[in-house]
């Protein structure tokens, strides 16, 4: 494989760990609200994605590969709220420990990446067809 | 003829430097990566050793032969780590990419050049 489809694979992967992620935070900005249904539970805990550089062995190119099992361990929010479902017996109520300022910024930085994939993918496109346009000039 | 075959090496090289600069693009969040850089073309053509353009003799066909030539990749070695452990300067590697492709730009017309120029000379 070519070194310029090899890098375009790599890009390619590095496009959709960036969109793995922006799920996640989606899925922790949606959820920030979230609580338990019993009385005590635990709410949503907020997820993390953790990336990892592995070699494609069969076209030789370099990938990202996305790990979703992560969870943040850090505590959760406690609100008084005694009338809510999942109030306990002094009417404290977890709440997810989702910060929205940590999510937003988090967003951003998957978006720029994102970004600058594309840019890689668009520039190899513009070789490659210098190179095709090589033949054409030549008839 | 050999001016071909040392455009077509320089294209190789700056496909390799494309795919190390976009490795590194595409692992700017991977905790522990450290980003790599390719070895500068002049070094690597002056220690092949086997390309002079002032004596182009019958050894061209021969040093077509390189083309498949895997350059030296080594590690940038940047100064700024995040805690993560990863050392890519997105804005380093964005500039690479430009770079790349803007040479290759240069390859494709130069080719172009002496492709006329060839064509030229056998039409007379």
């Amino acid at each position: 494989m070519d070194p310029i489809s090899a890098a375009a694979t790599t890009a390619f992967s590095g496009l959709s760990a960036q969109s793995i992620r922006m799920k996640v935070i989606a899925e922790n900005i949606a959820n920030a609200q979230s609580t338990g249904k019993t009385p005590g539970a635990d709410p949503y805990r907020r997820k993390l994605v953790s990336f990892a550089n592995v070699l494609d062995e069969t076209q030789n190119a370099s990938m990202v590969q996305v790990d979703q099992s992560g969870v943040d361990k850090s505590a959760f929010k406690v609100e008084h709220i005694p009338g809510h479902p999942a109030a306990d017996a002094q009417g404290n109520v977890k709440l997810p420990n989702v910060d929205m300022i940590v999510e937003m910024a988090d967003m951003k930085e998957a978006l720029h990446s994102y970004d600058a994939n594309l840019q890689v993918i668009r520039q190899g496109r513009e070789m490659m067809s210098g190179l095709v346009d090589l033949l054409r000039s030549n008839g | 003829m050999s001016i071909f075959s040392l455009l077509s090496q320089h294209v190789d090289y700056l496909s390799q430097r494309y795919a190390v600069a976009a490795k590194n693009v595409a692992n700017v969040d991977t905790p522990g990566f450290k980003a790599q850089k390719i070895a500068e073309f002049q070094q690597t053509l002056s220690s092949v050793g086997s390309f002079q353009l002032a004596s182009s003799t019958g050894q061209d066909l021969a040093a077509g032969d390189s083309n498949n030539k895997v350059y030296d990749v080594s590690a940038q070695k940047n100064s700024e780590v995040k805690d993560s452990g990863n050392d890519v300067n997105m804005d380093k590697e964005m500039a690479e990419v430009g770079e790349t492709s803007r040479l290759f730009a240069v390859d494709m017309n130069l080719e172009k050049t002496f492709q006329r120029m060839f064509m030229a000379s056998l039409k007379g």
